[in-house]
Order: C-alpha cells, then structure tokens, then sequence
C-alpha cells in the first residue's frame, strides 16, 4: 500500500469512529456542530488525497499530520460524555467562553463573527485544567475548543476557576485580541518590571546571588544534568514568552473569577510545589505568580470588600491563607503595585467588552446569604421563604463559587471541602432554575411580586 | 400524628428556629398545596441497564472492596445527566431512579411522605412506592418513577412529578437521623442487605459463581 | 517509547500553499463551495488576520500546572515551531508587494479579506476581484518554497 493509499484507508477508519462518537450524549448543545465540522475536515482531506501527486512528499506529509490532529481530536471528543463533568459549572462557563472567544474580523464597515464550537472533557491527573483551541494555521471551518478537568475533581467547582486562566491563552490565540492584549502587557508590565523587562534580566536575576537556595539548586542541576547554564537557559530550557503568557492569563484568571481565583490557585499551585520555588519551563516561579496576583487583587480592591459581621470573620481567614502563600523575600519582588494596577486596570477595560467575562464586587447581602445557605448545609442560590412568601435573586453562578470559599474559611465549621464544593454545585444547577422562572414571561404573580 | 396544613407548612419554611422546614427551590408558591409541595424532576436519571445483570442480588450491597460487587453495583444503573431543557424518554415497565429539583431538610419532629401527582399518575406516571423521609434528613430525595402506562412518557427536568406532605411525629426524637443517605446529593442504589447479612446463605458451589466470586464475608454469588 | 517520533514537523508552509491553490481555483465560481473546501477559505483569511496584526504566537499551551520535568525533545520542538510563520509571513510580504505595490497594508489587506468573506458567503466575486484573487493567491502560492 502506498502512503497516500494508506492516509485513504484511514479517513474511511476515522469516518467510523466519528460515527461512533454520536453513540453518546454530549449535552443539550449535542453534537451536531462537532460532527459536522470534523466531517467538514475529513471531507476535505478524503478530496485532497484524491488530487494529490503521490510523489509531492511534503504536501502528503502534510495531510498526514493533518488526519493525526482530528483522529486525537475526534478520539477525545468521544470521551466527552456529560457524566464525566460539572455539567452546571460547564454550562455556565460556556456562556463566558463564547462571548469571549468568537472572532470578530472588522471589515471597515461591518463586523464577522465567527462562533467557537466549545467541547468539554474529564482527563486524568490533578492538575490537567486545560483549554486547547485550535490554532488559527491548523485545518478548520469553524474553531474547536476543547475545556478539559481532571476526573477526579469532577464536583469541585471551586478548584474550576482555574478555568479562568486557561481562558486566557485561549484567546490569546484569536489575532485581534492578541495584538490587543500584548500592547496592554507588553507596555504597561514587562517595559515597567526590573526583572521581565527582557531575557538577559530574567537570568541575570535567576543567577544572582540572592536568589533562593531552592533556585540555586535547580540550576545547578540543570547545569551539572544537562550542561544548560545561563547563556542558554531561554534557549534549551525555559519558555520567555511562556512565562510572561502566564502572567497576563493569570490576571484574565483573577478578573473573570475574581478572589475564587486566588483560592484555586493557592491550592493547586502549592499542591505539588509547596514552596513555590520550582523553576520551570513554561511557567514562572509560583511564589512570584501568588505575589503578583495578590498585588493585582489590592489593587482591584477584592481586600478591602466588607460583609455582614457573621461572615467577615470567614472572609478575612481566607485571605489570611491567601498572604501566608505571599513571598516576603526582596528577590519576589519583580514588579510595582503600580504597574500591575495600572496593567489590570486597563485589561479590566478591555475584557469589560465581551459580555459577562468579569466579575463584578459582589452584594454583600447575596454573599451572605449564599455563606449561610452552605454553612446550613443547604446548596447556596437567590432564594429564601419568608413570611411573605418565597423571594428570588439573579445571583451570579461566581458569587455561589465564592460564596463557598468564605464558607470553607469559616471558623469552627466542621463541614467538608468535598461538601461545600458539592453543595455549590447543586446550587449553581438550581439557580439556573431560578433564572429560567424569573426570565419566563408567565411567571406566576406571586413570584413576579417576590422578584 | 397529624399533617401539616398549607399555613402551618408555609410557617415552617419561613421559620428560623430549630423547627424550620427547608424546601429550596421552591419556584412557583402554587408548589404549595392544601396540605403538601410539589416537587420536581431534576438533572439526573438512573435506569437500570437491560442485560447489564441476571438478577438483584442482596448480596452484593454489603461494602466490600471486591471487583464483582463494585462492578455489579456501577454496572447495575446507566446513568444519565440531563440538562434543562432535554428530554427524557421514560419507556413502559421502566423503573428510572431520580432525583428532585429541591433540597429537602426536615426537622427532627416532621416526617415527609412522597407520593405521585395524580396529573402524572394518570398518564401512567407512578411513583413507585410512596417514599417515606425521615427526620433531620436532608439532601434531595429519591423518586422512584416507573411507567405503568403502554406508550412511553417524555419527562423534563423541572416538571412537578411528585408531592410531599408533612407529619409531625408524636414522641419526636431529640437526635438527627443517621441513615445511609445523609447529604445525598444524586440518586443512588439502597444497601438492600444492610444489618440482615445473617439472613444471606454462604454458597459453596464455586463453579456457578455469578456475580460475586470472591466476595469477602462469604458470599459466592448465586445459582443462576 | 513509541515506534516512531511522537514530534510533529511544522506543516504549515505546506498547508497554506495547498490552500492557496484551491483558493484560486474557487475564485472562479465563487457561489459553489463546498463546505469542506471552506475550509482553506477560512484557513487563508486566519492567516490574513495574523498578517494584519502582526500577532502570529499560535501555540497550544499545556496548561496552568503543567510543572512535569522538562522533556527537552518537546522543548526544542516547541522553541522550533515559534519560527513556523517566517517564511510564510516573508511570501504575504513578498506577494503584497506584487500584487498591491504601493497600496498600504492595511488597505491591501481589506481587499484580500473581503473577497475571502464573499467566499466564504458563497456570494458572487466581481470581475476585477477575480482577477485579483486569482493573482494574490497564485503568486502566494509559487512564493511559498518548501
């Protein structure tokens, strides 16, 4: 069999397993646009093998690749099944993902949109938070996005602000905003850091003697295991943009999720780098990424919130967990409260464009009573009976989230981190109950009165 | 016993004492009826798999980390999580595990009944047994929903499938309830055998295993 | 390990050339594509957005906690692929300069994009954004050089 009868033989397998995928429920959006948008891209790889010379090397090569990239992604999509995740937090972050993540292509006098097509799926591992988009060179009609969790986490809605961050290099790849978001980064923080202004910076900093003794040892490591020294530590080890592209996501994180975010993070980063000090490849150091978020969170004024009297003692516990991840140390210090407040001011601006992508200073009345409903081991949503009859509340499904994070910081509580996250859950499932009643125009009198 | 009325079940839910009955979301104050709320249908449904096993064994509910009681448990239910807004298909001689749309928690001195909505009831819709809700339970609570009709039933969540109705309990217990299903977030299957495993022969017959082969606390599955 | 190298050449100079060469074969009829053969339609207006603003870091990042240890193999495949719009940035320069001299870039770019949106609507080409069309994209076509 030649190559290009092999890659034919292929398609004809990859039709199959596409079939295959409808076999299971991918939620109320279904499947339909996946379908038929990786049929689009068999389709269009079935033609070009037809035409193709079978001698013109690259170009088969090419279609090779090409058939590999949607055999992975059909295969993934296949284990997209709605039992594997938070179906309720999912449906949510949809509503953001794709305000956020639709092109918009300006011609003069009119705008094009282009609608992503948003796919979830569970992975293994505690840390596989992930979005993988379609990159703009790779085959596509319409863009694929892929939300990916851990299993393991399926229920722990408070850990899914991650999600946030990962949203952040997802549009990082839709051109308009890329230039939009370098020009807002790239002037106001790299140009403003002592320390990330360029890459000589970075690793005349790294290498100095004030470094912490974790980083020495690190690089001594890579110098002794892999000749990598700091002539070449940009070029075979680590990623500079990479490490400045999680800086900005950090911050699109912190915006979108608001202090939930902080919390995720200062769990998840530290769980398997309990000091912060690892120094790796694609992301900076996580004790300067904690120091950096937190001088973004000032100077948003998430710190200075204040809450019912029953609550702030919750509130304040959890940001005393957040600073004691803050690095003291001098050589943390990469970066001005006034750069980072001037850099998320005007990301605040920009990002205030896309439709329900940030997070608003929540009602302290909503807060507390969400606080309350988990605290009583009820799922915490816009509703209360009173006297007068059940009362309703929009409530935004990011108050519920951080509603569950004051919870979990309460003091003497003895309920479960598994628990809460649960009950935050069934609460963001049950407030989209409420949104539908409160949005249904025959809304019963009693309830219309009560909204 | 008595049963509590509208007013007294619409006092009880506004209450803020130890008394307080909770019933979260209540969507429609219309929920509330004479003497009862309805409830609804909510995201998930467990249908037990056809084919999936030869029989209901009590056997394998005891809690044993064993590979063929977890995997008769897992395997027992397809389970099907379905947004508002999507369909079910309830089919004829189906028995479907799901949960309601509200959170319940009772006091220590109310019991709940659950029984169908006769609207439901004659389209065939029952709830199979009339569930009883204990004290202090609290969580959502399990209908039991089979068609005894002849054509199937298309069910959403949210509709109101079910009703409860409250009973203060004479003599009521100063203690919460401590049952298998506190905090109960999603249907699941009961443990049919618990406290009666006495009641469970030891099997000997190694060759006819079925389910449980290797179980544990002497069971060797059943005659099949 | 695998049996073979799980590292990915970059194809991309490739796939734009093929994607040219279709193009500019649709331009003659512009109210009959076939979905799948949108695709090179919308391919080729992707590229023209990472052209217009300059804005070609394409990368599929792997995570926000991603910390496993280095595989240096995926590193300097990675470091490698950052380089993957040179040349095809270098044909866009080279083709603009031939087909639009003189014209600025962003107005050449308009056009480029235009005639692609029309494609992609199925929506009929004027005589002149034929010819035009049929120009741009056959001579992108010939400056890619694999």
């Amino acid at each position: 069999m030649r190559p290009v009868d092999f890659l034919k033989n292929e398609c004809e397998n990859l039709l199959s397993v596409l079939d295959q995928t409808l076999r299971y429920d991918y939620g109320l959006e279904g499947s339909r646009e996946f379908y038929e948008e990786c049929g689009q891209r068999l389709e269009y790889i079935q033609a070009s093998l037809e035409l193709v010379d079978p001698t013109s090397t690259h170009i088969v090569r090419e279609l090779a690749l090409n058939l590999e990239f949607l055999s992975e992604l059909v295969c993934r999509i296949e284990r997209s099944s709605l039992g594997e995740y938070s179906w309720p937090f999912v449906e949510e972050f949809k509503e953001i993902s794709k305000a956020l993540c639709t092109e918009k292509r300006v011609l003069k006098d009119r705008v094009v949109t282009r609608v992503p097509n948003v796919h979830v799926i569970a992975e293994g591992g505690l840390h596989t938070y992930s979005i993988y988009s379609d990159a703009n060179k790779q085959l596509s009609k319409r863009r694929i996005f892929i939300i990916e969790f851990p299993r393991t986490l399926k229920h722990y809605v408070l850990f899914h602000t991650i999600l946030g961050h990962e949203m952040g290099h997802a549009i990082y790849n839709i051109p308009l905003i890329q230039n939009e978001l370098d020009e807002i980064f790239i002037e106001n923080f790299v140009k403003a850091s002592p320390v990330f202004k360029d890459q000589p910076t970075v690793v005349q900093w790294l290498y100095s003697e004030a470094a912490p003794q974790e980083v020495k040892a690190r690089l001594n490591h890579l110098k002794t295991e892999h000749s990598i020294d700091h002539d070449d530590f940009f070029f075979a080890h680590a990623d500079y943009d990479a490490w400045l592209q999680e800086f900005l996501c950090d911050f699109i994180g912190l915006l979108m999720f608001g202090p939930s975010f902080l919390g995720a993070v200062c769990h998840l980063l530290y769980s398997n780098d309990p000091l912060g000090r690892q120094v790796n490849e694609e992301h900076p150091l996580t004790g300067i990424r904690a120091n950096t978020l937190l001088l973004a969170a000032e100077s948003l004024g998430y710190t200075e919130w204040k809450f019912d009297q029953s609550v702030q003692p919750a509130v304040d516990a959890f940001w005393k967990d957040v600073y004691e991840k803050q690095e003291t140390d001098p050589w943390f210090k990469v970066i001005s409260k006034e750069a980072v407040k001037i850099t998320v001011d005007k990301l605040q601006a920009f990002l205030a464009n896309f439709p329900k992508t940030l997070y608003q200073a929540p009602d302290p009345e909503n807060i507390n009573h969400l606080v309350h409903q988990i605290l009583d081991r009820c799922p915490p949503v816009g509703y209360k009976f009173t006297s007068e009859g059940p009362q309703y509340r929009q409530v935004d499904f990011r108050d519920i989230i951080f509603a569950g994070w004051i919870a979990q910081s309460q003091p003497g509580s003895t309920i479960k981190f598994s628990d809460i996250n649960r009950l935050c859950e069934h609460g963001i499932m049950q407030q989209v109950s409420i949104k539908k009643m409160l949005e249904n125009p025959k809304k019963p009198e009693d309830n219309k009165k009560a909204a | 016993m008595s049963a509590l009325s509208k007013k007294a079940i619409e006092q009880r839910l506004s209450s803020t004492d130890s008394k307080r009955l909770t019933v979260s979301p209540i969507l429609d104050r219309r929920q509330i009826g004479p003497s009862s709320i309805d409830l609804r249908m909510g995201n998930v449904v467990m249908v037990a798999k056809a084919g999936g096993q030869s029989h209901v064994e009590p056997a394998v509910y005891k809690k044993v980390k064993d590979h063929d009681c977890v995997r008769y448990k897992q395997q027992k239910h397809e389970r099907v999580d379905i947004p508002f807004g999507k369909p079910f298909l309830l089919h004829p001689g189906t028995l479907a595990l799901v949960p309601t749309l509200e959170w319940v928690h009772l006091p220590v001195d109310l019991q709940g009944i659950v029984t169908a909505r006769s609207s439901w009831a004659r389209e065939g819709l029952n709830i199979a047994t009339a569930t009883i809700v204990n004290p202090d339970y609290r969580g959502i609570i399990t209908l039991e929903l089979a068609n005894f009709g002849e054509i199937p039933i298309e069910l959403y969540p949210g509709l109101r499938l079910a009703q409860i109705a409250f009973y203060v309990l004479e003599d009521a217990p100063t203690e919460g309830y401590d049952g298998q299903f506190k905090m109960s977030f999603e249907p699941a299957a009961g443990d049919i055998s618990q406290d009666d495993d006495y009641f469970i022969p030891v099997k000997e017959n190694k060759d006819k295993l079925s389910v449980c082969s290797n179980c544990g606390n002497g069971f060797d599955g059943g005659d099949v | 390990m695998p049996i073979m190298s799980s590292t990915r050449p970059d194809s991309s100079s490739a796939r734009y050339k093929r994607f040219a060469a279709i193009v500019t074969d649709l331009a003659d009829d512009s109210t009959s594509i076939p979905a799948y053969n949108q695709i090179p339609v919308e391919g080729l207006f992707r590229l023209m957005e990472m052209y217009r603003y300059d804005a070609f870091k394409d990368e599929t990042h792997s995570g926000v906690l991603a910390m496993s240890s280095a595989s240096y193999g995926r590193r300097h495949h990675q470091m490698s692929s950052k380089s993957w719009h040179l040349p095809i940035k270098q044909a866009l320069d080279s083709t603009m300069n031939e087909v639009f001299a003189g014209k600025p870039k962003e107005d050449a770019v308009y056009e480029v994009e235009i005639i692609l949106f029309q494609m992609s609507e199925n929506a009929p080409l004027t005589q002149e954004q034929q010819v035009q069309a049929k120009s741009f994209f056959s001579t992108f076509e010939k400056a890619l050089v694999l």
